[in-house]
C-alpha cells in the first residue's frame, strides 16, 4: 500500500495516543485499587458490588439494632437476677417465720424487712434504660409503670412489645413479656407473706406462703430462661452478621478492586509497550528522502 | 516539411510544461497538512504529430503536451467516508451523553442514590427498634434528607444536560445551514470552471470536506449534476439544489422528535450529530422520568402511612415528604416543612407511645416489597436495574462508537493512501520534473546550437 506522509503521521499519533491512554488506564488501576470507576466498564460486576454494598449498609444497621435489643434484655437479666435474690431472701424469711421456735417479735422484724424488699421489687419494676426509658412499661416507655399502695401494686404501663428489627424483615421482642402480671403476682405473693408474718399466722406461713414463694422463685427462673434464650439469640444473629459483613466485604472487594500483582505487571507491560512506540515513531519521524538528496 | 524553428517551440514548450509540474508539486508538498486535500498530478499527452512527405508519409513528434491537472480521488471512498462520518456523529454523541448521564448518577459510590436509599431504609429501621431515641429520629431525617436532594439534584443535572444537548442542536443546525451555504456557493465556482472545460481541483476538495463535514452532523445524501454541481439532500429535505441553499429554518429543529420543518414538510433526521442528540435527548427524558417515577412513589408509599401515625407532638397527618395534588415529581423532591423543622415530627408508630415503632418498621421492611408502580421492583432494584441500564447503555454506545472510529480510520487509510501527500513521492517526482527540465534546456541548448551553425553557415 503507497503510504503517505500525512497517513503515517496519523499512525504514529493515534498509536502513541493509544499506547499513552491504555499506559494511564493502568496507572489509574495501581493508583485508585478499583477495577472500575463507573457502571459502563463492567455493569455485571458493579451492579454485583451495588447489591452487596446495599446488603452489607442493612446488616450493619441491624447490627446496631442488636445493640439495642442487647440493652433491653441486657438490662432484663441484671434486674431478674435481683428478683431472684429478693425472691430467695424472701423464700428464707418464710421458712424461718414458718418455724414454731421463732418469737413474734422476729416475724414482726422479718415483716418490715420483707416491706423492705417490697419496695425493692417495687424499684426493680421501674428500671430505666438509656434515655430514661422504663423498660417495663411496654411502648409508653415514658411512663412509670408501677407504685404500690395500701397493699396492692398498680400497673400504669401497658403490655404492647417492643419490636427491634434484626433479621431483613423479623423482628424481636425485646421487652419482658406479660410485666404487669409477673410484678403483680410477686408483689402480692410478697404482701400474703408479710401479713401472714404480721399475724403470726405461722400455719399459713408453713403450708401455702412457702409453696407460694417457691412458684414465685420458678416463675423468675422461667422469666430468666426465656431472656437468656433471647439474649443468646442475639449474641448468635450478631456473629453471624459479622461473618455476612466479612463475606459481603469480600465479594465486593472481589468485584472492585484489583490484585495488585497483576495490575502492576499489567502497568509494566503498558510501559513497555508506550515506550516501544515512542522509539518507533522517533525512529520513523527521521528517515526522510531529502536527508539522502543533494 | 516541418519548420526549421519547431525544435526550439518544442523544447521551450516542455520547458514551461516540466515547470507547471515542478509547480504542481511544490503544491502538494505545500498541502501536505491540508485536511481534504488531494493530491494532483500533471498528466502529460503526445502533441499531434507533425505529418509530412518524404519518400512516404512521416510522422515527425512535437513533443508533450498538458492532459490536465488532475486530483487523485476515489469516489466510491468519497460515500463511503461520509457514511462512516454519519455514524461517528450519532454514536460520539451517544457515547460521551450516556457516559455524562453515567457521571450525573455516579455509581457505584457512597453518594449516590442508591446509598442514599440505603441509609434511608436503614435509618427507619434504626427508629423503629428504638423509637423514642433522639438520635434515631435525626438519623431518619437526615438520611430523609440527603435522599430527597440526591434526586432532586440527579434531576437538575439531568436537566440542564438536556438544555445542553437542545443548545449543541441549534449550533449543529447553524452549522449545516452554514455548510449549505458554502457548498451552494462553491457549486457556482465548480459550475463557471466546469463549463470552460477546466477542473478546479482545490474547489472540488474543498466542497468534498464541507459535505463529509455535513453527513457527520446530519443523514446527507449527494447527487452530482453534469455541470459540475452537487445537489445535498439532508434527511431528505433539499439543502442545496441548482438553485442554491435552502437553510433549515432556525428553531425548527425538535430534539425530542427528532424532526425538522422545512417549507411546511417535516423530515426525520436519521443520522449523525442530530440524530445522536435525538437519541441522547430520549435517554434523558427516559432517566428524568424515571427519577419522578421514583420520587412520586417514596411520596405515596412513606406519605400515605405516615399520615395515620402520630408525631412526638402528638399531630397526626403529618406527611414525610412535602406532597401536593398531582405529585411534582424529582424537580422539588424534599422533606416536607414540619419534618424539616423538627425530627419530632416523624411518627414513628401510629399510636404515638413513646415506644412504639410499628410504622417506622413497616418503612424499614418496605425496602423488600415490590411496587406496582416501580414495574413490581423494589425501590433499591428499580434504581439499580435503571443505573444498570444506563451503564450497559453507555457501554454499548462506546463500544459502537469504537467500532465506527475504526472504521473511519480504515477508509481514511484509504482515503489517504491514495490521495494523501507523501513527501518522499514528492520529492521523487520533483528530482524527476527537475532533471527532464535540465534535459530540456540541454536539448534548447543545442537545438540553437544548430540554428546558430545554419545561420553562420549562410553568412559565409
Amino acid at each position: 500500500m503507497r503510504v503517505s506522509t500525512g497517513y503515517q503521521y496519523d499512525v504514529y499519533n493515534a498509536n502513541i495516543r493509544n499506547a499513552m491512554s491504555n499506559y494511564f488506564d493502568a496507572q489509574k488501576r495501581v493508583m485508585t485499587g478499583k477495577r472500575f470507576t463507573r457502571v459502563s466498564e463492567d455493569p455485571v460486576a458493579a451492579l454485583t458490588a451495588l447489591g452487596a454494598r446495599s446488603l452489607r449498609s442493612r446488616l450493619e444497621q441491624l447490627d446496631k439494632n442488636l445493640m439495642v435489643a442487647k440493652e433491653y434484655t441486657g438490662t432484663t437479666e441484671n434486674v431478674l437476677d435481683e428478683i431472684n435474690s429478693v425472691m430467695k431472701r424472701a423464700y428464707t424469711l418464710a421458712i424461718q417465720g414458718a418455724s414454731d421456735a421463732t418469737t413474734q417479735e422476729s416475724r414482726d422484724a422479718m415483716a418490715n424487712e420483707i416491706a423492705t424488699l417490697e419496695q425493692r421489687l417495687v424499684d426493680l419494676g421501674n428500671t430505666q434504660g438509656v434515655n430514661g426509658k422504663f423498660i417495663f412499661s411496654g411502648q409508653a416507655s415514658d411512663t412509670k409503670p408501677f407504685s404500690a399502695a395500701g397493699g396492692a401494686l398498680t400497673f400504669a404501663g401497658d403490655t404492647l412489645p417492643i419490636n427491634v428489627e434484626i433479621r431483613p424483615g423479623e423482628v424481636m421482642r425485646a421487652n419482658l413479656e406479660n410485666a404487669d402480671t409477673f410484678f403483680d403476682g410477686l408483689y402480692t405473693t410478697l404482701e400474703t407473706l408479710r401479713t401472714d408474718l404480721q399475724g403470726g399466722n405461722v400455719q399459713q406461713l408453713s403450708e401455702v406462703d412457702v409453696a407460694n414463694l417457691r412458684t414465685a422463685l420458678d416463675d423468675v427462673g422461667a422469666a430468666r430462661g426465656l431472656n437468656a434464650t433471647k439474649l443468646q439469640e442475639i449474641e448468635r444473629l450478631h456473629s453471624e452478621g459479622q461473618r455476612r459483613m466479612d463475606d459481603l466485604t469480600k465479594t465486593i472487594s472481589d468485584n472492585e478492586d484489583i490484585d495488585l500483582t497483576e495490575a502492576i505487571t499489567e502497568m509494566q507491560m503498558a510501559e513497555t509497550a508506550y515506550t516501544a512506540t515512542l522509539q518507533v515513531a522517533s525512529q520513523g519521524f527521521r528517515l526522510s528522502l531529502m536527508d539522502f538528496l543533494r | 516539411m516541418p519548420g526549421t524553428f519547431s525544435g526550439i517551440n518544442m523544447a521551450s514548450n516542455a520547458l514551461r510544461l516540466f515547470q507547471r509540474a515542478l509547480e504542481t508539486t511544490g503544491h502538494n508538498i505545500a498541502n501536505v497538512n491540508t485536511p481534504g486535500y488531494s493530491r494532483q498530478t500533471v498528466e502529460f499527452k503526445t502533441q499531434y504529430p507533425l505529418n509530412y512527405y518524404s519518400e512516404g508519409w512521416k510522422a515527425l513528434g512535437q513533443g508533450v503536451g498538458l492532459s490536465q491537472i488532475a486530483r487523485i480521488r476515489d469516489s466510491y471512498l468519497e460515500a463511503s467516508s461520509r457514511n462512516s462520518a454519519g455514524n461517528m456523529g450519532r454514536f460520539e454523541t451517544l457515547s460521551t451523553s450516556l457516559g455524562q448521564i453515567e457521571g450525573i448518577y455516579g455509581e457505584p459510590s457512597e453518594t449516590g442514590i442508591s446509598a442514599a436509599l440505603d441509609k434511608f431504609f436503614d435509618a427507619w429501621s434504626a427508629l423503629g427498634s428504638n423509637p423514642n431515641d433522639t438520635g434515631a429520629r435525626m438519623q431518619v431525617q437526615g438520611a430523609g434528607s440527603m435522599l430527597a436532594s440526591r434526586i432532586r439534584n440527579a434531576f437538575s443535572q439531568l436537566q440542564s444536560f438536556g438544555a445542553q444537548l437542545q443548545s449543541s442542536a441549534t449550533t449543529a443546525v447553524a452549522r449545516v445551514n452554514e455548510l449549505g451555504n458554502q457548498i451552494a456557493g462553491l457549486n457556482k465556482e465548480i459550475r463557471l470552471f466546469e463549463g470552460t472545460g477546466g477542473m478546479p481541483n482545490d474547489l472540488l476538495d474543498k466542497r468534498d470536506a464541507a459535505v463529509r463535514e455535513l453527513s457527520g452532523l446530519i443523514d446527507t445524501k449527494v447527487e452530482r449534476f453534469q455541470d459540475g454541481s452537487y445537489a445535498v439532500y439532508t434527511a431528505g429535505h433539499a439543502l442545496v439544489d441548482t438553485g442554491g441553499s435552502h437553510p433549515i429554518p432556525a428553531g425548527s429543529f425538535d430534539p425530542v422528535a427528532g424532526t425538522f420543518v422545512a417549507s411546511g414538510l417535516t423530515y426525520t433526521v436519521k443520522g449523525g450529530t442530530l440524530a445522536g442528540i435525538t437519541q441522547a435527548t430520549a435517554q434523558v427524558e427516559d432517566q428524568k422520568a424515571q427519577l419522578n417515577t421514583l420520587a412520586d412513589e417514596l411520596r405515596e408509599q412513606i406519605n400515605v402511612p405516615h399520615r395515620t401515625g402520630t408525631d412526638q407532638d402528638g399531630n397526626t397527618g403529618v406527611d414525610f415528604f412535602n406532597d401536593s395534588v398531582p405529585r411534582s415529581g424529582a424537580i422539588d423532591f424534599n422533606l416536607s416543612a414540619a419534618v424539616a423543622a423538627s425530627p419530632r415530627a416523624i411518627a414513628a408508630g401510629v399510636t404515638g407511645l413513646p415506644g412504639d415503632g410499628g410504622l417506622a418498621l413497616a418503612f424499614s421492611q418496605m425496602r423488600d416489597v415490590t411496587m406496582a408502580a416501580l414495574g413490581n421492583l423494589s425501590f433499591q432494584d428499580y434504581f439499580s436495574a435503571n443505573v444498570g441500564q444506563v451503564g450497559t447503555q453507555a457501554a454499548y454506545f462506546k463500544a459502537q462508537m469504537e467500532t465506527e472510529t475504526a472504521v473511519a480510520e480504515q477508509i481514511a487509510n484509504q482515503v489517504q493512501a491514495t490521495s494523501g501527500v507523501s513527501l518522499d513521492d514528492e520529492m521523487a517526482e520533483m528530482m524527476r520534473y527537475q532533471r527532464s527540465y535540465q534535459a530540456s534546456a540541454r536539448a534548447l541548448t543545442v537545438l540553437d546550437q544548430v540554428t546558430e551553425d545554419l545561420i553562420g553557415m549562410l553568412r559565409r
